[in-house]
């Protein structure tokens, strides 16, 4: 006996338009964590990640929200107006502050390596390194490695969200990871011998 | 595209995947999803906008002591069918005095005054023995039949007699309620 495949999120959005309750939790909990994920890494802010989120669902309840299914899936317009808002805080800049690591509320899986402690403080530096080095790209970087690499849309829906061709989306991609390569080597090379000799910053993941 | 810088780029992909990982787990706070819950209800339509001041008080209350009113409401009710004989004087409620719905707690005092004089609204219930000065008492905000109202004496519209209405209960510390005072533009 096979189990009932789960509702689409275009049915829980029709059975959310008839007022089913139920429907709306399932598609908020579905897609809340990928929307603030997005809006915590594209402004280092968990308030504005926080109303970002906020905004979206809004909009989403409203009747005329504008969300069109020919156009590309539902994730992709929620990251799209998510990616409107955050531009907009960004411009106010109300976003560019210190980034915020929400500990407590992560529940944030541990990287621990109990036999080797040394190893995986090397391991959490280098990932922290990296993520600070997204949150330093330019805005057009930042936001199609959040979506394609972090948040793992493909690169129709990103392309849908950002409003661009596929291909556009798939340059932007390429020319981002060159930048932070370039940013982790920069980072590693006053320190790092390995770097010197031409070894890569981020082996380790490899 | 040579192989070192078709190697550096995977390299990153891997290392943004454990990024991924790391922050798989983040989420929005609890707190947005039972924001985001009342402004569907609102827009849904399914919370009624016409009692607003029910959730102001809901928000000051604790849940305790809106259990403790739910099984006191029965008991309300209960009484009220008891009584057979209407009251010889007819209250005219007053209109909500918002300064009494900000604040849940309710002084003795305030009842018992309130209750001498029905210029407030307050009804004593039957049956029932009355705050003592000085004893602390709940205030909730229910809603009751109108049909219940006629067993205090008021005049209720036989057309309207279905029809709830909303009504504040003094409860004493035992959660026994004492009195009643029912929110209305005098209109039953």
């Amino acid at each position: 006996m096979t189990s009932p495949s789960p509702d689409t999120d275009d049915d829980l959005l029709l059975r959310m338009r008839n007022g089913d309750e139920e429907a709306f939790v399932s598609l908020y909990r579905r897609r809340q964590g990928p929307i603030y994920r997005f809006a915590m890494h594209m402004s280092g802010s968990a308030h504005t990640a926080e109303d970002v989120t906020q905004e979206v669902f809004l909009a989403l309840i409203r009747e005329d929200c504008g969300y069109d299914p020919e156009r590309g899936s539902l994730s992709a317009y929620l990251f799209g107006i998510a990616r409107k808002l955050v531009l907009r805080q960004l411009e106010k800049g109300r976003a560019d502050v210190p980034f915020e690591y929400p500990v407590e509320d992560t529940g944030r899986p541990s990287l621990a390596a109990p036999d080797n402690p040394l190893v995986d403080l090397t391991h959490k530096e280098t990932i922290e390194s990296l993520r600070k080095a997204v949150l330093a790209l330019p805005r057009r970087y930042r936001e199609v490695v959040v979506l394609c690499d972090l948040e793992e849309l493909d690169y129709a829906d990103a392309a849908v969200s950002l409003g661009c061709p596929i291909g556009t989306v798939r340059s932007r991609l390429h020319r981002a990871r060159a930048l932070l390569l370039e940013k982790l080597r920069f980072e590693k090379s006053p320190r790092s011998q390995g770097t010197a000799l031409g070894l890569n910053p981020l082996r380790s993941f490899i | 595209m040579c192989a070192s810088e078709w190697a550096a780029q995977r390299s990153v992909a891997a290392g943004l995947r454990q990024v991924a990982a790391d922050w798989s787990r983040l989420e929005a706070p609890p707190r947005l999803e039972g924001r985001l819950l009342q402004a569907f209800r609102e827009q849904a339509g399914l919370s009624p906008a016409r009692r607003p001041s029910v959730h102001r008080i809901a928000t000051w209350i604790p849940v305790l002591a809106w259990a403790g009113a739910s099984a006191a409401v029965l008991l309300l009710a209960a009484s009220l069918v008891r009584v057979h004989a209407p009251q010889t004087a007819t209250p005219k409620p007053s209109p909500v005095n918002s300064a009494i719905l900000a604040d849940s707690q309710y002084s003795s005092d305030a009842v018992q005054a309130e209750t001498a004089n029905l210029e407030s609204g307050f009804v004593p219930l039957p049956n029932v023995e009355q705050l003592a000065p000085n004893e602390p008492g709940d205030l909730v905000t229910v809603e009751v039949p109108r049909s219940a109202m006629m067993a205090l004496g008021f005049e209720v519209n036989p057309e309207r007699a279905a029809e709830t209405v909303q009504a504040e209960v003094m409860f004493g510390p035992d959660g026994v309620a004492r009195a009643v005072r029912f929110l209305d533009d005098g209109t039953f």
